[in-house]
C-alpha cells in the first residue's frame, strides 16, 4: 500500500528560522517533526520566487529549464513532465490548495482538483478561514494514496500577525511571531493524519530578509508598515480599476519609507551586511541571491523515515521528488532531471555534494540586473547574465553573510566555478512548446492570411 | 465492425437565428436531438474546434487562440479522433486549412481551396470514399467542414473592412442580405450531403453531427465585422444536431457547451475515456438526449480582442462565463466587466454591471477558475 503525501509549503520560511539555537519562534509541532525525522539545513531554493522555485520542485529541473525563467515570466513548459502526474499514473488522488499565480502559471495543472477549490487569492490566510478549510479536506480524504500540496502565505511579507500571537514571547519579530502562528496550525494537520502512513515534507520555496537587527542591544525594526499591511489586507478585493491606484500608492509609501530609512541608516555605522539586510528585498537588485532568500528548510518525516537525523550537507530543492518516489517506491520520473535522491544521506552514506545552480528572479523591471551562478557549500558563485566580466565569489564556510568578494583572489575558483554553470546552461530545454518557434509563427501567419485574418 | 460512424457537419459560421427560422435545419428536429442553446469555446474556429475534439478548454489545452494550433498539449489530451482511430476507425478530415483542427489520428488530412473547390461536389464524394470502407467491414470518422460562409465573409467583409467601420455598421440591412445569402448557399449543400448520405445508407448506422463552430455578427456591435472579437451570444450561441437511427426526437433547451460533444459520441459509441491522459473539461449529454435531466453547468468562452491592431492577439484578451439566463463578460485588457441578463436582454444591450445584483459575483467568482 502507497503511503499518504502532506507536502507543505511555508511560502518565505528561512531555514535559521526553522532549526537554529538563536530562533526565537515557538514551534514544538515544527520542531517534533524534526525530533522524529531527517532535518536538511542547508537546503537551497534556486531562485527566490515562488512560481519558478515551485516549477522547479515539481519538475526536479532547475528552474532556468522548465520555461519560466529568462527574461519573463513564462507559463511552466507543458512538455517537461511533472512529479504530480507521475504520482496520478500511479494512482495517487492530487490535491492542492495554493495560491492563484501558482495555477495561472501551469503548476498545478496537474492536480485533480479542479483550480476553484484548489486555489485561493494571495491574501488568504490560514487564520480567515484557509486552515479551517484544510482541516475539511484532511478530514474528507477517503480515498488513498493521496497526495496533498499545501501552500501557506502567510509568512509572505509583509506580515500580519493574528492577535494571539502579536507578543513577544512568541518572538521577537513579526516573522518569528508568525513562524509561532503557522506552527499552531501545523500541528492541527498533523492531528489529522497518521505518521505510519503518511509521508510529511515541509520546506519552503524560498526565504527572505527579515528586517529587523539588534545592534549594540538596540533593534532597528523596519519590517512591514502599518500601510503596507492595511494594503496587502485589502488584496484584489477591490474592484479591478483600483489595482493601479493601489499600486502607486504602495510605492509612494516604499519611497517615502526608503527614503527616512536611508537617512537614518546613513548615521549609524553598520557592516554590508547589516545594510543590505535592513535596506533589501527579495525583488531589491541583487538581493535575490544571498542566502537570506536562497536557504531554506527540509523535513521528511514520517512513513518509511526509520531514524531521525540533521544532516548540513548542501542539497537542493530539486532533490526532493527524487527522495519522495524513492521513498514510496516509485521509479524515478526520468533519467534527464538535476534532482537527486537523498535517501543514502539519512543513514550517513556518502553522496556526492552537487553544486546548485542558482539565479535572480527574471522579469522584476527591464532595469534590472539579472544574475545567475553557482552555490557549493564552500563557495558562491554569482556573475551578470548578460557581462561575464561582473562577477563575485564569497567563501561561505569563513564568510557565511557574503560580505566579502574574494573573486580577485581566487580566480582560478571563478573559473572552476563559471565552468560549472556553463556546464548546466548548456543543458537549456531549447524547444519551448508554449512559444511559436519561427517557423511555426511564419506558418501560422500564411494560414491566417488566406483566412482573411491578418 | 460492431460500432458507428461518426459523421460531423461542420457548417463554419452559421448562426443560430438562421438555422431556426431555416426550413432544411429545422426539418432536421424531426429526427434529432437539436440542442438550441449550445455555447461555443472560441468564436472562431481554431480554439472552438480544438475545444470540440479534445473535450476541454483551451486554457487547458494550449489552444485558445488564432496563434496556438501548434501550441495544443497533445500528450495531455486525447482528440476524439485518436479514440476512434485506436479503434481502427478510418478517419479522414476536409477542412479549409490545416490550423483548424487537431490532425492527430487523422488517416487523411485534407484541405480544400475554399476559392475553387465545390465543396458539394467534393464532400459527396468522400462520402462515397466513406460508403466503401464501411462496406468492407470497416468503420469511419468522416469530418467535413463546410467553409463557404467563411469564404464570402473574407471576400466582402473582412477583406473591405475594419472592426470599426462605419460603413459597415450603418448598413446593418446589406450585412443582414449578405449574411442570407451565404447561409441559403450552406442549407442547399446541407440537403444535398444529407440526401447522399440516405442514397448511401449511411444514416442507418452513423451518428450525424451538425453543428456550427460559431456565428458571425452582421454588425450587431461596433468593434466586430465578423467574429472572434467579442464575446456575445450571437457568435458564442451555435446549433447542434445529433441525429442517429434510432433517436427519439428532441430539443434540449438547456445550455450546454460544445466541448460535451466529445464525451457524448464517447458514450454512444460506449468508448471509456483513458485515464492515462487530462480530464476533460465536457460531460456526456447522452442523459438529456434520453430525457433525464442533469445539471446545467456554466460555459467559459473567450477570445483574443485585436481592438485597434490588425493581428489577433496571441493570448486571449476576453472572457466571459455564462448560464442561460446571465453572462459576465470580462474585458481582461482594460478590465471592465459586463453582464447581462439573457432572458430579458437576448442581445446584450442592457450592461448591469455594478447594479448590485448577486449574480454578478457569483459569476465574477466562477470566472476566477477560468483566470
Amino acid at each position: 500500500m502507497k503511503p499518504n503525501i502532506l507536502f507543505l509549503v511555508i511560502d518565505s520560511l528561512r531555514s535559521d528560522q526553522c532549526y537554529d539555537e538563536n530562533k526565537t519562534s515557538i514551534t514544538p509541532n515544527i520542531d517534533s517533526l524534526i525530533k522524529q525525522g531527517i532535518y536538511f539545513s542547508q537546503t537551497i531554493s534556486s531562485i527566490a520566487s515562488t512560481s519558478p522555485s515551485m516549477g522547479s520542485i515539481f519538475t526536479g529541473i532547475f528552474p532556468f529549464k522548465t520555461g519560466m525563467s529568462n527574461n519573463t515570466y513564462e507559463k511552466l513548459n507543458s512538455t517537461i513532465p511533472t512529479y504530480v502526474e507521475h504520482l496520478k499514473k500511479n494512482g495517487y488522488a492530487t490535491f492542492a490548495t495554493t495560491s492563484e499565480i501558482n495555477s495561472f502559471l501551469g503548476i498545478t495543472e496537474d492536480f485533480d482538483l479542479k483550480i476553484k477549490s484548489s486555489t485561493h487569492n494571495n491574501y488568504f490566510s490560514l487564520f480567515d478561514g484557509l486552515g479551517e478549510k484544510i482541516i475539511d479536506k484532511l478530514n474528507s480524504l477517503v480515498k488513498t494514496p493521496w497526495f496533498f500540496y499545501i501552500h501557506i502565505n502567510d509568512l509572505h511579507q509583509p506580515i500580519i500577525v493574528p492577535k494571539d500571537f502579536s507578543d513577544k514571547k512568541f518572538g521577537e519579530t513579526d516573522y518569528d511571531q508568525m513562524i509561532s502562528a503557522i506552527d499552531f496550525w501545523i500541528g492541527k494537520f498533523l492531528q489529522k493524519i497518521n505518521l505510519k502512513n503518511t509521508l510529511v515534507v515541509l520546506t519552503a520555496d524560498h526565504g527572505e530578509y527579515i528586517r529587523s537587527l539588534k545592534i549594540d542591544n538596540k533593534i532597528i525594526n523596519f519590517e512591514s508598515t502599518m500601510g503596507e499591511k492595511i494594503l496587502w489586507k485589502i488584496g484584489n478585493k477591490i474592484p479591478a480599476k483600483l489595482y493601479g491606484p493601489k499600486k502607486k500608492i504602495g510605492l509612494y509609501i516604499q519611497k517615502i519609507r526608503n527614503s527616512s530609512r536611508k537617512k537614518y541608516l546613513n548615521n549609524l555605522s553598520l557592516s554590508k551586511y547589516e545594510k543590505r539586510v535592513l535596506t533589501m528585498s527579495r525583488m531589491s537588485q541583487g538581493g535575490h541571491v544571498y542566502d537570506d532568500v536562497l536557504k531554506v528548510p527540509l523535513i521528511f518525516a514520517g512513513f518509511n523515515i526509520k531514524s531521525a537525523n540533521i544532516i548540513s550537507q548542501q542539497v537542493g530543492l530539486v532533490d526532493i521528488f527524487p527522495t519522495i518516489t524513492e521513498l514510496i517506491g516509485l521509479n524515478n520520473l526520468t533519467s534527464n532531471i538535476d534532482g537527486t535522491s537523498l535517501i543514502p544521506l539519512f543513514t550517513n552514506q556518502h553522496l556526492d555534494e552537487k553544486p546548485i545552480f542558482i539565479q535572480s528572479i527574471p522579469h522584476i523591471t527591464k532595469n534590472h540586473s539579472h544574475y545567475f551562478g553557482i552555490r557549493t557549500s564552500e563557495f558562491k558563485y554569482v556573475r551578470d547574465v548578460n557581462n561575464f566580466k561582473i562577477f563575485e565569489l564569497f567563501n561561505l564556510i569563513n564568510d557565511p553573510l557574503e560580505q566579502d568578494d574574494i573573486s580577485n583572489d581566487f580566480p582560478e575558483i571563478v573559473t572552476k566555478m563559471e565552468n560549472i554553470l556553463q556546464n548546466y546552461l548548456k543543458q537549456e530545454i531549447k524547444s519551448d512548446s508554449q512559444k511559436l518557434d519561427k517557423n511555426e509563427r511564419e506558418k501560422v501567419e500564411e494560414e491566417l492570411k488566406k483566412l482573411g485574418y491578418l | 465492425m460492431n460500432r458507428k460512424n461518426i459523421i460531423i457537419l461542420m457548417i463554419d459560421g452559421g448562426r443560430l437565428d438562421r438555422a431556426l427560422s431555416s426550413s432544411t435545419f429545422n426539418k432536421l428536429k424531426n429526427n434529432s436531438a437539436f440542442f438550441s442553446q449550445s455555447i461555443t469555446y472560441g468564436p472562431h474556429t481554431i480554439a472552438a474546434m480544438h475545444a470540440v475534439f479534445s473535450g476541454s478548454y483551451g486554457n487547458r489545452t494550449g489552444t485558445n487562440s488564432y496563434w496556438s494550433t501548434f501550441k495544443f498539449k497533445k500528450n495531455k489530451f486525447k482528440t476524439l479522433t485518436e479514440y476512434l482511430h485506436d479503434l481502427e476507425y478510418h478517419t479522414l478530415a476536409d477542412v479549409v486549412n490545416e490550423l483548424v483542427i487537431p490532425k492527430q489520428g487523422f488517416d487523411n488530412f485534407l484541405i480544400h481551396d475554399e476559392l475553387k473547390d465545390d465543396l458539394t461536389l467534393r464532400h459527396c464524394n468522400l462520402l462515397e470514399e466513406m460508403k466503401k470502407y464501411n462496406s468492407e467491414e470497416e468503420n469511419f470518422f468522416l469530418y467535413l467542414q463546410y467553409s463557404n460562409i467563411h469564404t464570402g465573409i473574407m471576400n466582402e467583409v473582412l477583406k473591405v473592412y475594419d472592426n470599426f467601420s462605419p460603413e459597415y455598421f450603418s448598413n446593418k440591412e446589406k450585412n443582414e442580405q449578405r449574411y442570407d445569402k451565404l447561409f441559403k448557399d450552406a442549407e442547399n449543400y446541407l440537403e444535398i450531403i444529407l440526401q447522399k448520405i440516405r442514397t448511401l445508407e449511411l444514416n442507418k448506422n452513423s451518428l450525424i453531427l451538425v453543428m456550427s463552430d460559431h456565428g458571425i455578427s452582421v454588425g450587431e456591435k461596433v468593434g466586430e465585422r465578423a467574429y472572434g472579437a467579442f464575446c456575445y451570444d450571437y457568435t458564442l450561441r451555435t446549433f447542434t444536431y445529433f441525429l442517429y437511427p434510432e433517436i427519439h426526437p428532441i430539443e434540449i433547451k438547456q445550455q450546454i457547451r460544445t466541448i460535451d460533444f466529445m464525451p457524448t459520441i464517447l458514450e454512444y459509441l460506449n468508448i471509456p475515456i483513458s485515464e492515462k491522459f487530462e480530464k476533460i473539461d465536457g460531460e456526456s449529454l447522452i442523459p438529456l438526449i434520453l430525457e433525464n435531466p442533469i445539471e446545467e453547468k456554466f460555459a467559459f468562452s473567450e477570445t483574443g480582442n485585436p481592438l485597434k491592431d490588425k493581428r489577433p492577439p496571441e493570448e486571449p484578451n476576453i472572457k466571459s462565463i455564462r448560464s442561460s439566463k446571465w453572462k459576465l463578460i470580462f474585458n481582461e485588457y482594460d478590465g471592465s466587466k459586463e453582464l447581462y441578463g439573457l432572458e430579458s436582454d437576448p442581445y446584450e444591450e442592457n450592461n448591469l454591471i455594478g447594479k448590485n445584483l448577486k449574480i454578478e459575483e457569483i459569476l465574477w467568482k466562477e470566472i476566477q477558475n477560468y483566470l
